[in-house]
């Protein structure tokens, strides 16, 4: 008996020992002491400033594509995409990482800023998404926005069409411009591209609207009257002074130019500067070149500039060999060479276009030589020293080309819009590909995950290939 | 012994010298187990009388009989014989072991133990010789071939590479996929925390664990085997029993020594008909690139081999000119080198490994302890590996009623450079072996300290000269200079304590600990490429797991006769588990080759992180038999999990299997069936899959570069967390026999398995345009169906002592892995891509889809030639699949007097892999399938465009460079897919036991010498160039890929074992 009483005790204590401690504690141990779930209303800033920035700047996808293809860069070695083969890894890249690292936390950090009412992360937050969306939109046409990062409750969101893409995008700038209203303030650590100025946020939002209004330009959606008032307002980005960018102060990734990493990895040689571009420089004894580009064997060579043309299967044998052509200049592969979101050079001439088209008020040739002399200045070189003849609308096309060199998209974006100048097609071209890309085709994520609302958005916008023009691409 | 047996002799002959009629005699002889060693303590009775003995050390027995006695010879384990006495005095013979041995008592679950015969599922038993014979270092590499349904992969042929194990296929997408290591009752942690497709290999856990200490090893492969350990052990679980002290009388020393010597043995098909360069004429060593024409500078920055032809008489500057005459560098003979890289690349590798163990015993008490150390050198330049190992364990009877006993092990294992492998040529040189020039002669290259410095600013500047001057640093000074050292302190050990309670009724309580702390740093000198200012990292990585456990048992007989036996175990268990990781990294130095964080341009990126984990659970076995013969099993766990969400965090497993031994149960002529079992068995079991701590909080991360390296900045992950995640369940379905025929030379063992998880867990991919790039989710089904068969036959078996046997063991097992219901149809598996190339779970398709870029075809599968050149195909496809149809291997083994042979065969058929060695060794002209076309162009087979929507057969010649670099490029990944299937011939072992006769006045007990040779060839496979037995790393995304891999080694060793 007795011993059958010590039994039904052990059991019992068993039991209880099984039942009572069966998750308590639970929650302590699942609190991650190592990250945190509430951060300060702009901790967000610097990464989504920086990966923006980066990405777009990606040497892999911008320096060999779009960069390779308005003819600015070229690549005497492992040439792929000079020749239309991009690489799709970069392609599908810049897509994944735009949406999920860029325009999500920038939409967490503007909810954040509305609970906390501060109007100018507020404000800043919608300028960045806004300069994300449009940089999607530039590049792939249609693109989602109104269905975007909505998270599980949209995990595959339908497309928009590019023009109410754009429509979207200028009414983020508009509140953005609002909020930009003085009260709030921005952690100046944080912010990579002003500091935390405020009144200089107010200003790249101002121009951001303005440059997207002028991508537009050709499409029924464009409004001329508000392209006016938005010069009326002053806040246009025309003076050197209020450029947006950021410069890096350490050698290492991602906190450094990212086309230094070609030069850690001293690979200098596979890039060089596209002949269209070095052409065009020399036959108008461009001083900028001297900054663009390095002399074919190092500057001091003596042996001056030489470019080399698209394409090529086998550059070397064709005469442009690592070595006989001219790499990107020093200045812009330094680790801490501003890279580019916005510069007055390309303001000014845009409001020179706007002007010689009518669209605004005022005299279209001294925008065109403020545009110029900003260039100069930020290349380093005095205002004046370039003053190439003022022939209306070509040469502010010629200049839009010449200044936006190696400022993310931009040069392909505007060359895009204008058709100038006439660049050929690179010698042995991807097959199929018979005219200089104007798109960056799908990622193939979204072909296998968001096949339906994709078949849609290409039904609208034409085939998902590299040649199809996107919306405000007029001719 | 003799004295007293000498005496019972003369007073049985004083006593009955006058009754016998018949001649009495001494008989004697010797008695000798299955294997022809002689059998110790064999009991030795005339029939019919008291007059008796046992046989001594030798097995030599001497007994009075007459003729016509019969002498009747039994030993516990062994089948009785009787023998009778004839004219002849010997009377010497084998004893075979009596397969209904109620002593075969196997290890199962929990550590509870179970007699082989009422187990109702698959469990295959390894013992000590299995895994002794031919020595490893990893006991995982003793596996391979041996246990049907079991599937072994090694990263790599180096010393010290990760081994995989998967058992039943794979039942999970993310998350861990291989089996739960039970040592002594500790589990033991088997991961190595390696990085994902580059850096350092490491042993995993497993491979700390001495083989020679090891008793024995039990696979536990279904469900019913595993349910007991709830949600770790849905895996399978290995589970390895130490040796202990027992009673002998020696002093119960071993020595064991072993000395082994490597080689690499497969290589790769170079061809060496054409050296460095892009040019068919010249070839000029200076600094940059160089083509023909053109300014021409210098080709020492190309690494491909698509220059001038080699052997012709032609001399140009190469790099050896800079060593011979560095300020005037002169033109030198352009000649192959064709064994060049396997004669001065690699290194013998040389490997020693001994172990001393005491073991003994006392009335109350029983011990051993083993002392080993392992030093090895790897067949790459420069890499090592040590290991120290400590283990002892203690068992006390301290009263009749309470039993206790400690196991520990300390286990050291330190490099001073670590082999690295993956992508990432900066620390793997066989990367230079992959691309290359095929005219180099390695062994200029090794005595760096003596080259001239590369003085051009190129990736290598300031480093000792290369054949190749952008991408690769010379191989032999970044292997002694750029180091990867790695030191791993491992503690595991258990305590546990036994009370009876009574004869039925018992309780076990024991504690055990794994506890590691893993140092690694990786050393890059200034001029290496990429880092040309240095770098350095430091990483500490401490982890701990303790398990404590307790079991209540009871045992009982009940019914007329105690027909029914009855045992029950209830129990509980609690584990805690908690990893720190502390990680600095210097991105560039200021004073080179000083490793320390404070030498840091700028302050070192820091990483603190940790994890901390636990499971509560309480289990319930119990088994009823009936009259021996049958056994049903049942048992059910539940476990609280703290990495599934609060509200849903509980899982429970049951599990139940039924034996029936049917050659007991009807009559059955013994001689011919000696033992038939058919068992089945149904289980469900469960995981959290990829869940870790903290998956279900999720949080901000702060990310791990601070804003121009000095402010914190943060973001949101791009997997979306789910709340209504639930675990993941697998239902598994198992039947099979077991029998054993023509009194036990014939042994079958057969299983089939069904088992389903559903509502896999994994990260879903869905459009990145939502935010998240992936949500958790529980969205896939894996079913795996197949069988296994384990054949053993003792074809010849010799019944005297030291008489040939000969016998042969097959096992064969077939899996078929299916995934299905994934939304979206398939999903990339974590760490699974190289270059454009993703392995993938994919429906209606094994795990393990190898997907990437093919080439178009047409309809009728014509390759399609644009301008003489592959066109890629719009859509990605399906190009393979890393899952084997079926694997198997064939022992063979022998024996006659003190020697035996023992052989072993593997294969795995089916499965494929995408080699990436083979890509870009055709891309660059280094393989001999390049050599077709050099000098008169390749008009490639297959069709063009006829200009009208149709196709006539291609006719455009292109030059063999632009042929074989778009058909084998990241554009067209279809081509280098290849067959893995394989046969090779593994394990080759032969023994010499010396006599004991020669060791009578000497306290040794035993010699046993043993040369034995591993991986001696591969008798057949169909991927060229490299061994497809690879993998980039253990996790399943790396299965099925292959870049750069350090080549399979061929090892011959000599071993001692000494018993004193």
């Amino acid at each position: 008996m007795k011993k059958y009483n010590k039994i039904s005790l052990l059991l019992s204590l068993f039991l209880l020992l099984g039942l009572t401690s069966c998750d308590k504690d639970f929650d302590e141990i699942n609190t991650d002491p190592d990250n945190p779930t509430s951060i300060l209303v702009d901790l967000e800033l610097g990464f989504i400033e920086r990966t923006l920035v980066n990405r777009v700047n990606d040497y892999f996808l911008t320096g060999e594509a779009a960069h390779a293809w308005v003819q600015h860069l070229s690549k005497p070695v492992y040439n792929d995409a000079d020749r239309y083969f991009p690489r799709i890894g970069s392609i599908d890249n810049l897509w994944i990482n735009t949406y999920t690292q860029v325009i999500n936390e920038a939409q967490d950090m503007q909810a954040l800023a509305e609970a906390a009412e501060n109007n100018a992360v507020q404000g800043v937050a919608l300028t960045l998404q806004a300069i994300a969306f449009q940089t999607l939109a530039d590049v792939y046409g249609d693109i989602p926005v109104s269905e975007a990062n909505q998270g599980g409750e949209n995990p595959f969101p339908a497309y928009d069409t590019q023009a109410s893409a754009y429509g979207q995008i200028l009414s983020m700038l508009t509140s953005a411009i609002t909020l930009l209203d003085g009260s709030g303030t921005i952690t100046s650590g944080q912010d990579l591209i002003y500091s935390g100025d405020i009144s200089k946020w107010k200003k790249l939002a101002t121009s951001v609207k303005f440059r997207a209004m002028m991508r537009i330009s050709d499409t029924p959606q464009f409004n001329a009257a508000e392209l006016q008032s938005l010069v009326n307002s002053g806040n246009l980005i025309v003076n050197s002074a209020d450029n947006a960018y950021i410069s890096y102060t350490t050698e290492n990734a991602p906190n450094s130019n990212p086309y230094y990493g070609i030069v850690q990895g001293g690979r200098t040689g596979e890039w060089c500067v596209g002949d269209a571009l070095v052409n065009h420089m020399l036959s108008t004894n461009d001083p900028r070149l001297g900054v663009y580009a390095n002399e074919v064997g190092g500057n001091g060579s003596g042996n001056g500039y030489r470019g080399k043309p698209a394409g090529y299967i086998n550059p070397g044998l064709s005469g442009f060999a690592p070595g006989t052509v001219s790499e990107i200049g020093d200045a812009y592969m330094a680790s801490d060479a501003p890279v580019w979101v916005l510069t007055a050079a390309q303001i000014n001439l845009l409001l020179a276009e706007a002007a010689d088209k009518m669209y605004i008020g005022g005299n279209a040739s001294n925008y065109f030589y403020a545009g110029v002399d900003a260039s100069l200045i930020q290349n380093g070189l005095s205002a004046g020293s370039f003053t190439p003849p003022y022939t209306g609308y070509q040469a502010i096309a010629e200049q839009l080309w010449v200044s936006t060199y190696m400022q993310g998209l931009e040069p392909w974006n505007e060359w895009r819009r204008s058709d100038i100048p006439t660049l050929t097609l690179a010698v042995d071209p991807a097959p199929g590909v018979n005219s200089i890309p104007t798109r960056y085709t799908y990622p193939s994520s979204e072909q296998s995950l968001n096949a339906a609302n994709l078949a849609a958005a290409i039904a609208n916008q034409g085939p998902d290939e590299l040649t199809t023009k996107v919306d405000w691409d007029r001719n | 012994m003799k004295t007293k047996f000498s005496g019972i002799l003369t007073l049985f002959l004083a006593f009955v010298v006058q009754f016998t009629f018949a001649q009495e005699k001494t008989i004697s002889g010797t008695v000798s187990d299955e294997n022809g060693l002689p059998l110790p303590g064999v009991n030795i009775i005339v029939k019919g009388t008291t007059n008796g003995t046992q046989t001594d050390f030798d097995g030599n027995y001497a007994i009075s009989a007459s003729a016509g006695d019969v002498l009747s010879y039994s030993f516990v384990g062994y089948t009785s014989n009787e023998m009778t006495v004839g004219a002849s005095s010997n009377i010497s013979f084998s004893m075979a072991p009596d397969v209904q041995a109620i002593d075969e008592v196997v290890v199962t679950a929990l550590g509870i133990k179970k007699e082989e015969r009422s187990i109702g599922y698959s469990a295959q038993n390894l013992k000590s010789d299995d895994l002794t014979k031919v020595p490893v270092t990893n006991v995982v590499d003793a596996l391979s071939g041996k246990v049907a349904g079991v599937n072994i992969t090694k990263s790599s042929g180096d010393v010290g590479a990760s081994t995989r194990i998967t058992i039943r296929g794979i039942s999970t997408i993310y998350g861990n996929s291989q089996p739960l290591i039970v040592v002594d009752g500790v589990v033991m942690n088997n991961s190595t925390f390696a990085e994902s497709n580059s850096g350092t290999d490491l042993p995993n856990g497993l491979a700390d664990i001495n083989p020679e200490d090891i008793e024995s090893l039990n696979v536990l492969k279904g469900g019913a085997a595993t349910s007991l350990y709830g949600m770790r052990g849905t895996n399978g679980v290995i589970v390895i029993t130490t040796k202990s002290g027992s009673k002998n009388e020696s002093l119960g020393i071993t020595l064991s020594s072993n000395v082994s010597f490597s080689n690499t043995y497969i290589f790769p098909n170079y061809q060496n008909s054409y050296g460095q360069g892009h040019s068919a004429s010249y070839f000029e060593y200076q600094d940059g690139f160089g083509y023909d024409g053109g300014a021409a500078t210098g080709d020492g920055g190309v690494d491909e081999s698509w220059g001038p032809a080699l052997d012709k008489g032609f001399e140009f500057i190469q790099f050896q000119s800079l060593i011979d005459n560095p300020n005037n560098p002169q033109a030198q003979p352009w000649v192959s080198n064709p064994d060049s890289v396997k004669d001065d690349f690699y290194n013998t590798g040389l490997s020693t490994s001994n172990t001393l163990s005491l073991n003994g015993s006392s009335d109350n008490a029983s011990y051993r302890l083993s002392l080993g150390l392992t030093d090895s050198e790897g067949i790459i330049h420069n890499t090592d590996l040590r290991k120290y190992n400590i283990s002892g364990n203690v068992n006390f009877d301290l009263s009749e009623k309470w039993s206790a006993g400690i196991t520990a092990m300390y286990i050291k294992s330190e490099s001073d450079n670590r082999n690295a492998v993956g992508y990432g040529d900066v620390d793997n040189q066989i990367g230079q072996l992959v691309w290359g020039a095929r005219q180099v002669d390695w062994s200029l290259l090794r005595d760096w300290e003596n080259l001239p410095l590369i003085e051009t600013n190129n990736a290598g500047i300031y480093t000792p000269l290369n054949w190749n001057l952008s991408f690769n640093n010379n191989p032999f000074w970044a292997l002694e200079n750029n180091l990867h050292p790695w030191e791993r302190n491992r503690w595991v050990g258990s305590v546990n304590l036994g009370y009876e309670i009574n004869d039925n009724l018992n309780i076990a309580v024991q504690s055990g600990i794994d506890y590691f702390d893993d140092t690694r740093e990786v050393q890059r000198s200034f001029g290496t490429v990429d880092f040309r200012n240095g770098y350095y990292s430091l990483t500490n990585r401490n982890s701990y797991e303790v398990n404590t456990q307790a079991i209540i048992s009871y045992d009982t007989k009940i019914g007329a006769n105690e027909d029914f036996g009855l045992n029950l175990s209830l129990g509980g268990n609690i584990m805690k588990r908690k990893t720190r990781l502390f990680q600095g990294i210097a991105e560039q130095l200021v004073l080179d080759k000083l490793f320390n964080l404070s030498n840091a341009t700028a302050p070192p990126l820091l990483t603190d992180d940790s994890a901390e984990s636990g499971i509560n659970s309480v289990f319930g076995t119990g088994q009823i038999s009936y009259k021996n013969y049958i056994y049903l099993d049942f048992s059910g766990r539940n476990d609280w999990a703290t990495v599934l969400p609060l509200e849903n965090n509980s899982f429970f497993y049951p599990a139940v299997s039924l034996s029936v031994v049917a050659s007991d149960m009807f009559e059955i002529d013994k001689d011919i069936v000696s033992f038939l079992k058919i068992r089945g068995s149904w289980a469900k079991t469960g995981s959290a899959g990829p869940l870790n701590a903290y998956s279900v909080a999720p949080s901000y991360s702060l990310s791990a570069f601070p804003l121009n390296g000095s402010d914190p900045t943060a973001f949101i992950g791009t997997t979306l967390w789910n709340e209504t995640i639930s675990p993941q369940e697998e239902t598994e379905f198992e039947v099979g026999f077991d029998g054993r025929f023509l009194s036990n030379r014939l042994r079958i063992d057969f299983s089939y398995y069904n088992k389903e998880a559903v509502d896999v867990i994994l990260p879903v991919d869905v459009s990145a345009a939502s935010g998240f790039a992936s949500v958790w989710d529980n969205a896939a089904t894996i079913t795996n169906e197949g069988i296994e068969l384990i054949v053993g036959a003792d074809i010849i078996r010799s019944q005297e002592a030291g008489g040939f046997n000969f016998g042969i063991d097959v096992n064969f097992g077939k899996n078929d892995n299916m995934v299905s219901d994934i939304d979206g149809d398939a999903v990339n598996l974590s760490a699974g891509r190289l270059w454009n190339v993703n392995t993938q779970a994919r429906n209606g398709y094994p795990i393990g889809v190898i997907y990437g870029p093919a080439f178009a075809r047409t309809d009728s599968g014509e390759i399609i030639y644009d301008n003489g050149l592959p066109v890629q195909d719009s859509e990605y496809k399906v190009l393979g699949n890393s899952q084997a149809d079926w694997t198997g291997g064939l022992a063979v083994n022998a024996s006659y007097k003190g020697f035996s042979f023992r052989t072993l065969f593997d294969v795995k058929s089916g499965g494929e892999v995408y080699s990436q060695t083979n890509t870009w060794g055709m891309l660059s002209g280094v393989l001999e399938e390049t050599l077709p076309g050099r000098e008169t162009g390749v008009i490639g087979v297959g069709v063009m465009s006829d200009g009208n929507g149709g196709y006539v057969p291609n006719n455009v010649v292109q030059t063999a460079q632009s042929y074989y670099s778009t058909a084998y490029s990241q554009n067209i990944a279809e081509s280098s897919v290849y067959d893995a299937s394989f046969v090779k011939w593994r394990e080759l072992s032969l023994g010499y036991s010396i006599p004991s006769r020669l060791f009578n006045n000497i306290p040794i007990q035993s010699i046993d010498l043993g040369v034995n040779v591993r991986n001696l060839a591969i008798l057949y496979k169909e991927a060229p160039h490299i061994d497809p037995e690879t993998a980039f790393g253990t996790g399943t995304g790396q299965q099925g890929l292959e870049y750069a891999q350090t080549p399979s080694a061929r090892t011959i060793g000599f071993s001692v074992n000494v018993k004193f």
